[in-house]
């Protein structure tokens, strides 16, 4: 029997916890912090290689024989395939700009969290197997042996980033950390380590287009429903065409927006926007998820599962595509796809059907984001809009990692938004735009076993997301991601309790004035629309911005 | 009342030992970080400690009030109950004001632990700083509940409109049954 330690031992705590080296690879896989692993059917589904039952909890990975021999082979592989990977691997200097900015790292601080060392873990493998000096001096010239504490050292910490690329912005050589992180993934899949919450949309998506595994029937009657529920709130029944050949815009949308809630409202406020311009377009029932979580897994299953885009665009026969509010989406589509599945020469450069603008910023991938759509509309004055209607929200947003950090995407959410609601405030400002913290479950991270992990990594996100609820009354974070909408609710439940998460077309959809519409008594979920707006509210749009943050910087 | 002078004459150097025992809880590399960027978005972490435990100090000396004293406590509880610490090692900076003030009125002029009325006041401290970490607990417990609740909710909206239909549905044909059994 254990001993039992006397009072006076008990009060003895050490505070300090004990010093280890960085290169000790040893990890506590402490409950809530980690990732289930993979089905192994779902490996065999999608011909993965290596497929077998393994827990993170497990002591024995059941690694494949020649593990260290497979990866190795990766990384030789993949050092001469990417010349971005061989770059990044040798160029940092260690000069510690990127280390205080991911958002793992300040809400745990635990240095592996720092992007730099982070990407060390990988690095330091690099040098003793690649490099001449650590074949030759080994740990002395920085290198470690890849052993099985080190791999699960790989898994534990490259499944603690999120690939949102904010330690990016601060590098001097524009080390891409993301990248990092994506190659660490992809070597560890050669052996079978992948987890669940990737794979399984994964391979739903490959079989039925989208990450839910809905059929084209069930997604059908998912689009059907909503039009129904809309007619309800407003009193218009809107058409929604579903694989309509020949329409002039294919709509992509994440599958997150006809099942979750809070996304089911942007849904509604999509459709009621494309019926009241009279858009001639059409939703297709194979392309019926715009995210893509093969961006977290490989670059092949990214290609994979992001091809039936351009297919379904050329089967439908459609002029170009217009795509919905989702975050990794849109890096996919805005920076992979062109390459990856095109080119899409069978489209026509996008032309807005109802203002003549051309989208010269599309021309390659043919793809428009709904946002720069309706905002081009917003300022063409062809929308009919009462912003009161928003009035009972005081509205805030989070610029999204990926439309924020992978397209510049930063004044056209912001205008649609001013537009629609007459309270809107800015969170301080380097918290927001390029510099936006990440919901910190992004990247394939956001399942609810890590959730400890999740509440740590967006804590920064929501500090400032508090700060504008004591100081302005905020009570609604919009975004235009389908994760954030799905894990910033949580997060905020857990660090500022009464701030609730919204889409930009939600709001858009609240403010549309339809023709033919009923006296619009409550807003898209329901609830009661204010009557009449306080004349003691502040104003809207540009003087309702305010800037902070950075001056004590 | 001795010692509240007392304490007070150091109280800057008193709140800086124990905001230097709360960062002395995180590694030595991520110690140096959260004392050193003032930004509170930047630093999140390190600005409310920093903050936090100015007001916790302020409460034992002044007596606490509940509402300030929760407010304060959570700040930081809140953080630590999501970070790599167990329930004691979550709160245990709290009793560590103890041995501090101790430490200070013992290395100060005129001060001596062992004068009575000091030792009786550093009772009444204690008492205090007793209930702040039985404060400490509850609000640890709550915070770790409030995990287990966000994961169901959280399970539960991720298909809510789905599970809305699948209820709408089942009662549509609840319904056409029970028709057709009255038309019967």
């Amino acid at each position: 029997m254990a001993k039992t330690p006397k009072p006076n031992e008990l009060i003895q705590i050490d505070l300090t916890p004990p010093s280890r080296d960085w290169e000790d690879p040893t990890v506590e896989f402490r409950p809530g912090t980690w990732n289930y692993a993979a089905d192994p059917e779902t490996l065999k589904y999608l011909d993965l290689p290596n497929p077998r039952k393994w827990q993170v909890s497990d002591e024995d990975w059941q690694l494949p024989e020649n593990w260290q021999q497979i990866i190795m082979e990766g990384f030789k592989d993949r050092l001469q395939r990417f010349r971005s990977f061989k770059v990044f691997m040798d160029v940092c200097v260690r000069c510690g700009a990127c280390a205080d900015k991911c958002h793992y790292y300040i809400g745990s601080g635990d240095p592996k969290n720092m992007p730099v060392l982070r990407a060390e873990l990988l690095r330091s493998v690099y040098r003793n197997d690649f490099t001449a000096m650590g074949k030759v001096f080994g740990k002395m010239a920085g290198g470690r042996e890849l052993t099985v504490d080190v791999l699960k050292e790989w898994f534990y910490y490259f499944y603690q980033c999120t690939e949102c690329r904010r330690c990016s912005v601060f590098c001097p050589y524009g080390i891409d950390t993301a990248e990092i992180t994506m190659m660490a993934r992809e070597m560890m899949n050669l052996i079978g380590l992948s987890i669940e919450w990737i794979l399984t949309p994964a391979s739903n998506c490959f079989r039925t287009g989208n990450h839910l595994g809905i059929q084209p029937h069930g997604f059908a009657d998912s689009i059907e429903f909503a039009v129904e529920e809309l007619e309800e709130v407003t009193g218009v029944k809107v058409d929604a065409p579903m694989n309509k050949k020949g329409a002039e815009i294919l709509f992509v949308a994440p599958s997150a927006d006809y099942f979750a809630s809070p996304h089911y409202y942007t849904l509604l406020g999509y459709l009621a926007l494309f019926h009241e311009i009279g858009l001639d377009y059409t939703w297709s029932s194979y392309a019926s998820e715009g995210g893509n979580f093969g961006l977290f897994h490989s670059n092949e299953m990214m290609k994979r599962l992001n091809s039936k885009i351009y297919a379904e665009a050329k089967r439908l026969g459609v002029k170009w595509i217009l795509g919905g509010e989702c975050g990794h989406m849109w890096r996919v589509l805005n920076q992979y796809m062109d390459t990856m599945n095109g080119p899409a020469d069978f489209l026509e450069v996008p032309k807005s059907p109802i203002t003549g603008t051309v989208f010269e910023n599309a021309r390659s991938t043919k793809m428009v984001h709904v946002t720069e759509f309706t905002s081009d509309l917003i300022k063409h004055g062809k929308l009919k809009l009462d912003p009161s209607r928003n009035d009972h929200w005081r509205v805030t947003f989070h610029d999204s990692c990926n439309p924020a950090r992978a397209m510049g995407l930063f004044e056209e959410p912001r205008y649609v938004i001013k537009n629609v609601a007459n309270n809107f405030f800015e969170m301080p400002e380097n918290t927001i735009r390029e510099q936006t913290f990440c919901c910190g479950s992004g990247a394939g991270l956001g399942t609810d076993e890590n959730m400890e992990m999740r509440m740590r990594g967006g804590l920064p996100r929501a500090n400032a997301v508090k700060y504008v609820h004591d100081k302005h009354d905020v009570n609604v974070l919009c975004c235009i991601c389908a994760i954030d909408k799905a894990t910033l609710p949580p997060l905020l439940e857990y660090w500022v309790p009464g701030v609730e998460v919204c889409g930009i077309h939600e709001l858009l959809g609240n403010a549309l004035v339809m023709k033919g519409e009923n006296d619009r008594s409550t807003d898209l979920r329901g609830t009661p629309i204010a009557e009449e707006a306080d004349p003691t509210e502040e104003a809207v749009g540009e003087s309702g911005t305010t800037k902070e943050g950075a001056k004590d910087e | 009342m001795l010692l509240k002078q007392q304490i007070l004459q150091q109280r800057e150097a008193i709140i800086e030992s124990w905001r230097h025992a709360v960062f002395g809880t995180y590694p030595s590399e991520s110690a140096k970080f959260l004392t050193g960027r003032k930004n509170r978005f930047a630093n999140p972490v390190g600005q409310t400690i920093h903050d936090n435990v100015e007001e916790l100090f302020d409460q034992l000396t002044e007596g606490i009030e509940t509402s300030k004293a929760t407010v304060a406590l959570d700040a930081i509880v809140r953080i630590r109950a999501v970070q790599e610490f167990s329930a004691a090692e979550a709160v245990q900076f709290i009793f560590e004001i103890k041995n501090i003030v101790r430490r200070h009125i013992s290395r100060s002029e005129n001060g001596d632990a062992s004068q009575q009325g000091i030792i009786d006041d550093l009772q009444d401290f204690d008492k205090r700083v007793d209930s702040l970490a039985l404060l400490g607990f509850d609000l640890f417990m709550h915070c770790r509940e409030k995990l287990y609740e966000i994961r169901t909710n959280e399970t539960r909206r991720r298909h809510e409109k789905l599970m809305e239909r699948l209820v709408a549905k089942d009662k549509t044909e609840h319904d056409d049954e029970a028709s057709s059994e009255q038309d019967k």
